[in-house]
């Protein structure tokens, strides 16, 4: 993995396709190669769909290895939603496949001349790039269709749906997963217009013919590994609670916290959580014939995910996850999980970030375009998208456009993106990490691994609890080092609890490329990325004040706990003070 | 509806359905929004679970790993008193930031100090009445089923709507009934069990046991 595809569509008569060594990425993979090359080659000022901006797809450092959970990939870009620098992250086969061929990443840079949509094809006999008009305005599902006629089922795809196409700032890059289904989505903060405004519709990648990267110490790589999977095997979270039920099994409990946003943050309690539960999905999914616990990726072993079929038995999508769910039903009053399925499906064919989506929803039902509670006014809101009606557009455009244009105070936004599914006054420190992430509200920004075992800034008294703002900054960095892995951030619960399972981690990336990593290493990488990643902001313009959630969290109490987000503005501030 | 004055006894209809099968899966649904225990409160958290659930030590510590008491997170289990009235929920290892930090004694408590347990100092004395439970996650695989052997109370329209999608199901499992202790043919049990659960003025004491799983006459 030791090259650079850069694909410049600026280029005449034809885009320009250029393989490049590492040179000044050495030693980066993941998150870390995209906020370098971001930060690096991108000017902060520049409009985020314009020749400047450049699209940054990477695997981790890990992925195309043996090593399992290795198969998230990285994208990174400078983002139409937030205005900062931005990587959204996906599961799926591409980053598998495309480490495998021994590209570090594939840059698109520059922009089109006029409106034409191209497609990329890469394997193992080098890289194409051709003019393709017939897929414009394809959802992503008909799209990955063409390409398994053309290019055969052992691809995987790395596509854009109508949102994307359309430049809409809620749109999201989907890879296909293991059945070579468009569902494992880059979500996050417009990714698929800037793809979009490449002209880039869809990238094929076919690693026939080759191997699995080798390690440096294949032995010693072996039982890491093996340790490793040991370890996620015996966690309850990563073993049983992920498996069985998926990541929805947080809506009864957040539920039962007051913690989950309901009715567009009203209220913390959603009378049909249970209806919703991950608990009711799993069940049902299997009673339908569909699969309860499913991989995104050859090498998941957790495998948190599901194939959902609608009342007759047939496939309809994914298993919606518990973000997906959230924000289509609680945050939006709907209690009917075969319609939330429907809309996930929309969601990632269409191209779009289901988060964002359910907050916009929520927002226009705020609005009163139409009532909470409503689930088929919710489907064909997001059907609009797709028409590309003026009305679409504003809904594809985010919460933000569509409180701005619908006169609404009540927006739970930061820097532009829609806030996850945890309501920050029930939980303050997670509402910490949504207000400094220079993500914009991301809840996967602080999720990562245990301080203790990490020793971030010096050794923690286990037994002594971290002050918020303290752990809000260690969880941050330690995020940033774990995406640069091409890991899945799911292994956290095993790696949190288990100081083994996270020495097996290092041993393996130690192992593999003949390194001696310790736990200072790792912090002083996640560190880097994130200081990397604040300039850009700061020299976008950001200042202190985007680190700030709205003032509605700090006045409006939330039942049934009426509590409200009472970390002081200088308390955030002292989040990146290291 | 009073759940205390309807607790005490004169609106509860008391069903035990004796089964083929072993149904409990279908109970997730209503054991995940709710349903009551009576027990004697004023007892521990830990006691409590112990009475319900027929659990030992091991077992809460190993696999009890998030509890709530009136939507709070409860660390400490010895000191935090179950009450009249309480709505205690128990959960297995949860996944994400937010999973970890509502577990007990995490160590990201103070992520969620807004909504943590407090117990007041004021003692509060032991009685038999109701309380509601929620289970969640994989507890429902592993608990379910002891607590409706022990025996649960819920509302007649909980039932109502259990019964009304999963009736054909229901119906082909039930080896016999017992109804307010009459011993009923499996023929005529669903009739008798209709007549309650369509009647939202009742709750329904409802304890299942297995054929061929238990000592006793099932
Ligand atoms: S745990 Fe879930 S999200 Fe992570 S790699 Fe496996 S299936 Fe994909």
């Amino acid at each position: 993995m030791d090259k650079i595809i850069r694909i410049n569509m600026s280029k005449e008569p034809a885009p320009e396709i250029k393989i490049t060594d590492m040179k000044g990425y050495e030693g980066l993979g993941g998150r870390g190669l995209t906020s370098a090359i971001v930060f690096k080659e991108v000017p902060p000022l520049c409009h985020p769909l314009s020749s400047e901006n450049k699209l940054v797809i990477a695997p981790g450092l890990l992925s195309g290895t043996m090593a399992a959970m290795s198969g998230r990939i990285s994208v990174g870009y400078k983002s139409p939603l937030t205005g900062g620098i931005k990587e959204a992250n996906a599961g799926g086969q591409p980053s598998q496949m495309l480490a495998r061929l021994g590209y570090a990443a594939i840059v698109i840079e520059g922009k089109l001349k006029g409106e034409d949509l191209y497609r990329v094809f890469i394997n193992k006999d080098g890289v194409k790039i051709e003019k393709d008009n017939s897929l414009k305005m394809l959802g992503n599902y008909e799209t990955v269709e063409r390409m398994k006629r053309e290019y055969g089922q052992k691809i995987s795809c790395i596509s854009i749906g109508p949102a994307g196409e359309m430049r809409l700032a809620g749109s999201s890059i989907a890879c296909t997963n293991t059945e070579l289904r468009p569902t494992r989505h880059a979500g996050r903060g417009g990714v698929g217009a800037v793809m979009g405004s490449k002209g880039v519709k869809v990238i094929v990648i076919d690693d026939e013919g080759t191997n699995m990267r080798e390690p440096k110490d294949r032995e010693r790589f072996r039982q890491a590994n093996a340790k490793f999977i040991e370890g996620l095997r015996r966690h309850p979270v990563t073993g049983e609670a992920l498996p069985a039920y998926g990541t929805n099994v947080l809506t009864n409990i957040l539920n039962e916290a007051g913690g989950y946003p309901t009715y567009n943050f009203r209220e913390g309690r959603f009378t049909g959580a249970a209806k919703i539960s991950g608990e009711t999905e799993a069940a049902l999914e299997t009673e339908r014939g569909g699969v309860a616990t499913h991989g995104c990726h050859r090498g998941c072993v957790i495998r948190c995910s599901g194939i959902f079929h609608d009342k007759d038995g047939r496939y309809l999508t994914k298993q919606p996850e518990y973000e997906t769910v959230w924000a289509h039903g609680g945050n939006c009053g709907i209690d009917d999980i075969d319609k939330i399925a429907m809309l996930d499906f929309l969601d990632d064919d269409i191209g779009l970030d289901t988060i964002e989506m359910g907050v916009t929803v929520g927002v226009a039902m705020e609005a009163g375009l139409i009532k909470f509670g409503d689930a088929d006014g919710a489907i064909e809101l997001i059907k609009e998208v797709k028409k590309g009606t003026p009305l679409g557009r504003i809904i594809g455009s985010g919460a933000l456009v569509t409180g701005r244009i619908f006169g609404v105070d009540k927006v739970p936004v930061v820097k532009g993106q829609a806030l996850p599914a945890y309501d920050p006054r029930a939980v303050h420190g997670i509402g910490v990490t949504y207000a400094t992430s220079p993500m914009g509200a991301d809840h996967t920004a602080g999720y990562a691994v245990a301080t203790n075992i990490l020793k971030v800034g010096g050794f923690v008294d286990p037994l002594k609890p971290e002050g918020q703002i303290e752990l809000s900054r260690n969880l941050q960095i330690a995020t940033a080092a774990i995406d640069s892995t091409g890991m899945c951030l799911f292994i956290a619960f095993a790696v949190l609890d288990q100081p083994e399972t996270f020495e097996a981690l290092l041993e393996m990336l130690n192992a593999f490329y003949g390194l001696k990593l310790t736990g200072d290493d790792v912090v002083n990488l996640g560190k880097n990325i994130l200081t990397m990643e604040r300039t850009f902001n700061r020299l976008a313009g950001f200042t202190k004040e985007q680190d700030r959630l709205p003032n509605f969290f700090k006045k409006e109490p939330l039942p049934p706990h009426n509590v409200t987000f009472n970390v002081t503005n200088e308390e955030l501030d002292q989040v990146f003070n290291w | 509806m009073n759940i205390q004055e309807d607790c005490a006894e004169k609106r509860i209809i008391k069903i035990k359905l004796c089964t083929k099968k072993d149904i409990t899966p279908l109970f997730f649904i209503v054991l995940q929004e709710g349903v009551f225990v009576k027990t004697q409160v004023g007892q521990s958290v830990r006691t409590v679970l112990k009475d319900i659930f027929n659990i030992n030590d091991e077992l809460i510590e190993k696999r009890i790993s998030t509890i709530l008491l009136d939507g709070k997170v409860v660390d400490d289990i010895d000191s935090v008193i179950i009450k009249e009235n309480s709505s205690l929920s128990i959960s297995g290892a949860m996944p994400g930031l937010a999973g970890a930090t509502m577990r007990r004694h995490s160590k990201y408590e103070t992520f969620r100090t807004a909504i943590t347990y407090i117990e007041k100092k004021d003692p509060y004395p032991v009685k038999t009445c109701c309380f509601a439970i929620k289970i969640f996650n994989i507890l429902l695989v592993e608990l379910a089923k002891k607590l409706l052997k022990q025996g649960i109370i819920l509302h007649a329209y909980q039932l109502r709507q259990l019964f009304s999608e999963k009736k054909d199901r229901l119906k082909d499992y039930i080896n016999y009934a017992y109804i307010n202790e009459t011993k009923v043919k499996p023929s005529d049990s669903w009739g008798f069990m209709e007549k309650y659960i369509n009647d939202d003025r009742y709750l329904i004491y409802l304890n299942i046991k297995t054929s061929g799983e238990e000592e006793d006459d099932c």
